[in-house]
């Protein structure tokens, strides 16, 4: 992460050389082209030549060109829109491509990750290459590696990541239950039979409201008052602060956490 | 707005075992009311909504303890 230096004492950064910009480059079209051949190439190879026609085709050829025309012109909008649209659209025009039949939940795991990959490293690369290249004619920036963390910090940055890491694996494991799972797959066509799409696209939709609500409640809000030091919650974790000196943490908290662990194993239990 | 903050004379003192105790169990339940979202899903499939709407709402409770548990964790003793 860089930060702009406010002192101006040290020299200028040197622009970066041609060679690290063209292995980050490299890094884009490659983490680009994983996605692309684990999500579309690999299963339009193993399906019949029928499902996968000419018009397909076509829309397979252009999630590559539209990658390797936004790594040519480093275009964010390219790269974090317009391609994964691109890559959407193949899958839209034949389903079997990304049907219950052709995932198992290793190989979902497996595209969750390379996409969670590309759409968090494209960004970061996409902003090296664009501050290395105006690094001798912008003000010099400083990376905030160099400064050692407080131990509240560390914290903090601790449980960023542990969110940002659960808000990869929450709508990874909800569309994979709705759209890939076997068993989902069997209730949905025996009790909605002829039916299913119409109640497939009605859940989705449930389920990408239920998202975008968990979402910004309890992901998204937490992270941008926290970078923007936001007074109100300043004044929530004083107030938090306060009690917890007045009163420390009672005994029924505990009773109250271990009971809802125990219940939460017990579901699990019952059901696998 | 500033807050001004009076301690006691022992509150410099913070457990570490709490800390990472508050953080780990704060990411045990964001990740367990997940389990409550899935059963969600599979009793909507199975047309049982009363049962759905419930673990839904289950569901957010626990992970609203865990979201107040990742702020405890947040707080400086000192």
């Amino acid at each position: 992460m860089r930060w702009p230096q406010t002192t101006g004492s040290d020299a200028a950064l040197a622009p970066v050389p041609l060679r690290e910009r063209t292995i980050w480059d490299l890094a884009i079209l490659v983490l680009g082209l994983n996605i692309w051949t684990s999500f579309l190439l690999l299963p339009a190879i193993h399906l019949e030549q029928r499902v996968v026609g000419v018009g397909i085709g076509g829309l397979l050829v252009s999630g590559p060109l539209c990658l390797l025309l936004g790594t040519w012109l480093r275009h964010g909008i390219l790269l974090l829109v317009v391609y994964p649209v691109a890559l959407l659209a193949p899958a839209v025009a034949a389903p079997s491509l990304v049907g219950a039949n052709i995932y198992t939940p290793w190989t979902f795991v497996l595209v969750a990750a390379s996409l969670l990959a590309y759409l968090l490293a494209t960004p970061l690369l996409l902003g090296l290459l664009r501050s290395g290249s105006a690094a001798a004619e912008e003000e010099p920036s400083r990376d905030l590696e160099e400064f050692p963390y407080t131990a509240k910090w560390r914290r903090r940055i601790r449980l960023y990541r542990g969110l940002a890491l659960l808000a990869g694996v929450f709508p990874a494991v909800l569309v994979f239950t709705l759209y890939l799972h076997p068993g989902v797959q069997a209730d949905l066509a025996r009790n909605f039979p002829g039916r299913l799409s119409e109640a497939l696209a009605l859940f989705g939709l449930l389920l990408l409201l239920l998202w975008l609500g968990l979402f910004n409640t309890y992901f998204l809000a937490p992270l941008k008052a926290h970078i923007r030091g936001d007074p109100q919650v300043r004044y929530e974790i004083q107030r938090l602060r306060r009690e917890v000196f007045r009163r420390g943490v009672r005994g029924g908290f505990y009773v109250y956490v271990v009971a809802a662990l125990l219940l939460m194993a017990l579901l699990v239990m019952v059901h696998w | 707005m500033t807050v001004h903050v009076t301690v006691g004379p022992d509150s410099s003192y913070t457990h570490p075992v709490r800390k990472y105790f508050f953080e780990a169990l704060a990411f045990v339940l964001m990740l367990g009311s997940l389990v409550f979202f899935y059963e969600c899903v599979r009793f909507l499939t199975r047309r049982d909504y009363v049962s759905a709407i419930l673990l839904m709402f289950i569901g957010f409770a626990v992970i609203r303890v865990g979201a107040e548990l990742a702020r405890l964790a947040l707080i400086d003793r000192h």
